[in-house]
């Protein structure tokens, strides 16, 4: 169905090839997992299936791409959307119309089908893909799953062969993700599909995809083949396949199904351990007090328009703490965090910081000693250079650079030789570092950060878990608002989940994931009767 | 009937003819009148539409209500007109000095036609932003002819991009209130708007490209013949030749007086360069091949739309070279005096709350 021989592709005044020497074929009604890391080249790859590199993008292309038996160097984008559906990261981007019916007919309208036949075809997707009942409705209104629904059904439409996804659940919690992924996979059942699908969080995917293709930064070609025998060559995998590779079970598990009867004969050979947790306290716990909170929120409620989206919410943050606040989208936890820097009003409640309120201070004055990364670091970035976001912080604040070093803080983050770097020319990663750097460089006792491993893969979340590690020794409160897990089990000393605006539980992880197995990692549902979060956990205790 | 010819009919989707009829009828009223009485009552009906179209569909939250916009224009437009234009015989007040523009007497006059002023542009504004309300963008397109229909989905995505820009900026400006950024002057604004021009053009580019991927403008459609091109530039054309008079009535003398006098007397030019211009779109249309996927029925309420917004055009049009003409162009210069009322212009204009009947179908 899709085939690329010796295939390349050098964006334009970039020195160095973004895709190189790709041979690949993938078989009609596959279901292909994409991996590799930011920046070595997935979106290129899969824009190539469809046209969009290079007619969109411009730039240098060689080799040869057949898809259905059309070239889409030769057919082009527009031609090559009678064969290709694609479905892009952020849905909200892909929307032309306001309302699901009207979107999702766009497409078809472009075609210029009788209407009988789109009218056929708009009630056929609405019903594969449940969404008769919201039809009318704005996609305003809609939660990131859905949203994600109507972008799929927007391009199954037009009957497509090959189904092409480009990360579509970075964006959303572990049950959104769950359901989108099972309408990719009823989809390629139900319609015998070809799905190529790119995503960081492999362990979400892993279970159903035939085959992996992954791509190695700067190396030339594909390693291609089954998950298990790809998985093999790979360094940075999912904690259950990291597990199951350091203690040889063959064949590898891709699932939990399929790893328990490992664990479980792994269990009865060796140990039982009881609760509570054995965790050791990390370093930073030992500074924690009950006594001295760095930041306290009493009875905080919060009211947008006529709803009310916090709750009694009560909370204590520690230094040398890292807090982790989880819960389904759309439950108030990033309003939690706006809220703790001044950006949105309480309606009751009192938040304060060293035991003084915060209410009536701006929330700029605020921010000089709580540092906030939101969501999307691109708002952030906008100066020349790294450096110049840190000095622009700095003069906003009216600080001297000299009692600030910037350079010290740019080698914490690992991006001092990009210091003279534009920033929004870094990857994905390098951008997330540039935007803590132009927050942290006032040295705030307290970060708060939004969903910062967003996007990001094994390596680059692996370099923030260590700097969130040597900020909680530094005594430093951190407060994360995740969806990831893995992050969650890793490095959380605690954990406040968050339903319908209010804090439903504060735990240790082990104890949030025993008692909510929809935010449990996968060592933790493997091993369901334990302490253990973390595959070192599980390895650490199993050589005891 | 169905208003495109397409088979495919949805009993449920509002029509957009009426309300485009109501908001031509809206447009024409504001630009007619100048008598403040009228204007207060058309706003006042345009308010309320506005709330109750605003609860129907949950939107402004957040942002300024209509009747605090309303007031801010009016107010911004007086105070303008107060400053700048000083004829009027009723002086309230005198700005000493030489300072240009500002200088000199302050007169009810003034604030009467700024006030006035600011209630045409705040009506324009919520007429405008009534449709936003109930229509959906589709819905304009369907009215748009089907040769230029690609140039109106790029038109109607652009004027979509005014409240996400809007949110953008709010966002924005979030983002550097966290790196200390404060709004003191306005040089601080400046960050703010480099930051915005960056990620609407990321925007526009991402929503291009998704574009392109789902097949916009994939159908290669026949060009119109060159007459049709070459009849809609004459229409065009024809139809400012019998406009320059009315706008310029004075001006237009340099071509002397019999060709003058021809320009002035000929609303004819008027109806057939309209007629041209009309009859090009339409057949450069019939060669393009366009099914749309929804079509719209005619209802009872469509014509009741028609009937709310005809009762005080009607009015209006025979006021505007009846006995009541004075009331309708009413000038407060250069005394001011309480303009002309007339109940039934009145209370025919609050037959403009009739489009409300043709909300509960569904408001989307």
């Amino acid at each position: 169905m899709i085939r690329f021989q010796s295939v390349s592709f050098t964006y334009p005044e970039a020195h160095q090839p973004a895709i190189q020497g790709i041979d690949l074929h993938i078989p009609r009604g596959e279901f292909v997992l994409l991996s590799g890391v930011s920046g070595s080249g997935k979106s290129t790859l899969l824009r190539c299936i469809n046209g969009l590199v290079p007619y969109f993008s411009g730039g240098v292309i060689q080799g040869q791409i057949q898809v259905a038996g059309i070239s889409p160097l030769e057919a082009g984008p527009k031609a090559m959307s009678q064969v290709v559906g694609f479905v892009f990261q952020d849905p909200e981007t892909q929307f032309v119309y306001e309302r699901v019916e009207d979107d999702i007919a766009f497409s078809l309208e472009n075609s210029a089908l009788p209407s009988v036949e789109m009218r056929r075809r708009v009630e056929w997707v609405l019903d594969l893909l449940q969404l008769r009942e919201y039809r009318k409705r704005r996609l305003a209104t809609f939660s990131g799953g859905e949203r994600q629904r109507v972008a799929i059904a927007a391009g199954l439409v037009r009957h497509p062969q090959v189904m092409v996804f480009d990360e579509p659940t970075s964006q959303l919690d572990p049950q959104s993700s769950e359901q989108v992924l099972q309408t990719i996979l009823q989809l390629h059942r139900e319609l015998e599909l070809t799905i190529v699908l790119s995503e960081h969080r492999l362990e979400r995917v892993l279970p159903y995809v035939d085959r992996i293709v992954h791509l190695e930064m700067g190396q030339p070609g594909v390693i291609s083949g089954p998950p298990q025998t790809v998985l093999k060559q790979i360094d940075h995998t999912p904690p259950l396949i990291s597990l199951a590779k350091t203690l040889d079970w063959q064949p590898l598990p891709l699932s939990l199904d399929q790893a328990r009867q490992f664990a479980r004969e792994a269990r009865t050979n060796s140990w039982r351990l009881p609760l509570p947790s054995t965790r050791n306290p990390s370093p930073g716990q030992a500074l924690r007090s009950p006594h001295t909170p760095v930041m306290q929120i009493c009875d905080l409620e919060v009211d947008i328009g006529k709803t009310n989206v916090l709750r009694s919410v009560s909370l204590e943050i520690y230094p040398g703490e890292i807090l982790a606040i989880i819960g389904a989208n759309g439950v108030g936890k990033t309003t939690l965090l706006r809220s703790l820097v001044g950006l949105q009003k309480p309606a009751r409640g009192q938040i304060t910081l060293d035991g003084k309120p915060i209410h009536g201070l701006n929330p700029a004055t605020i921010c000089q000693q709580i540092g906030y990364l939101p969501q999307d670091p691109n708002a952030l970035l906008f100066s020349d250079s790294v450096r110049a976001e840190m000095l622009l912080t700095l003069k906003n604040h009216q600080l001297s650079q000299h009692q600030y070093p910037t350079d010290a803080l740019l080698e914490e983050l690992g991006i001092l030789p990009l210091a003279e770097a534009y920033p929004r020319d870094l990857s994905v990663g390098e951008r997330q570092r540039a935007a803590l750097a132009a927050i942290l460089v006032t040295l705030p006792k307290v970060i708060l950060l939004d969903e910062p491993t967003r996007g990001l893969d094994y390596l680059c979340k692996q370099q923030l878990t260590r700097l969130f590690s040597g900020w909680r020794e530094a005594g430093r409160a951190v407060v994360i608002v995740t969806h990831d897990v893995e992050l969650v089990a890793q490095i959380a000393d605690r954990v406040a989940l968050m339903v319908d605006g209010a804090i439903k539980t504060q735990a240790q992880p082990a104890e949030v994931m025993q008692n909510h197995p929809e935010y449990a990692s996968q060592v933790a549902r493997l091993f369901p009767n334990t302490s253990w979060v973390t595959a070192q956990q599980a390895l650490s205790e199993m050589n005891k | 009937m169905s208003a495109n010819g397409s088979s495919s009919n949805h009993s449920g989707e509002i029509n957009p003819i009426p309300w485009m009829t109501w908001l031509v009828g809206v447009l024409v009223m504001l630009s007619i009148t100048r008598n403040f009485l009228y204007l207060c009552l058309i706003v006042l009906c345009l308010n309320m539409i506005c709330v109750i179209l605003s609860k129907q569909t949950n939107a402004m939250g957040g942002l300024i209500s209509p009747f605090r916009l309303t007031v801010m224009i009016t107010l911004m437009a007086s105070v303008f007109n107060m400053l700048t234009s000083h004829a009027g015989e009723t002086r309230l007040a005198t700005i000493p000095g030489n300072l240009p523009y500002l200088s000199g007497a302050i007169t009810l006059e003034a604030l009467v036609y700024g006030c006035t002023n600011g209630m045409v542009l705040s009506g324009l504004f919520l007429s405008f932003y009534i449709i936003h309300l109930v229509l959906p963008t589709r819905a304009f397109l369907q009215l748009v002819p089907r040769a230029y229909h690609s140039l109106a989905v790029i038109a109607a995505i652009a004027i979509t991009y005014i409240p996400s820009t809007m949110q953008q900026f709010h966002q924005i400006r979030e983002a550097q209130t966290i790196r200390g950024h404060r709004l003191r002057r306005v040089s601080d604004w400046l960050p703010l708007l480099m930051p915005l021009l960056l990620s609407g053009l990321e925007r526009a580019l991402q929503l291009a490209e998704a574009m392109t991927a789902r097949g916009f403008a994939s159908q290669e459609q026949p060009s119109s013949p060159v007459v049709a091109r070459l009849a809609l530039v004459i229409g065009l054309v024809i139809t400012i030749l019998g406009l320059l008079p009315r706008i310029f009535p004075t001006s237009m003398m340099w071509v002397g007086e019999s060709a003058f006098y021809i320009f002035k007397k000929s609303n004819w030019l008027l109806v057939a360069g309209g007629l041209i211009f009309a009859s090009s779109l339409w057949f450069q249309g019939s060669h393009i091949r366009r099914p749309r996927y929804q079509g719209y029925t005619w209802s009872i309420r469509d014509w009741d739309c028609i009937l709310a917004i005809g009762l005080p055009l009607s009015i209006f049009a025979l006021h505007a070279s009846g006995q009541y003409h004075a009331s309708l162009f009413y000038n407060p210069y250069p005394l001011f005096q309480i303009p002309v009322f007339d109940n039934l212009t009145g209370i025919s204009l609050l037959g403009l709350l009739g489009i409300l009947v043709n909300t509960s179908r569904d408001v989307p």
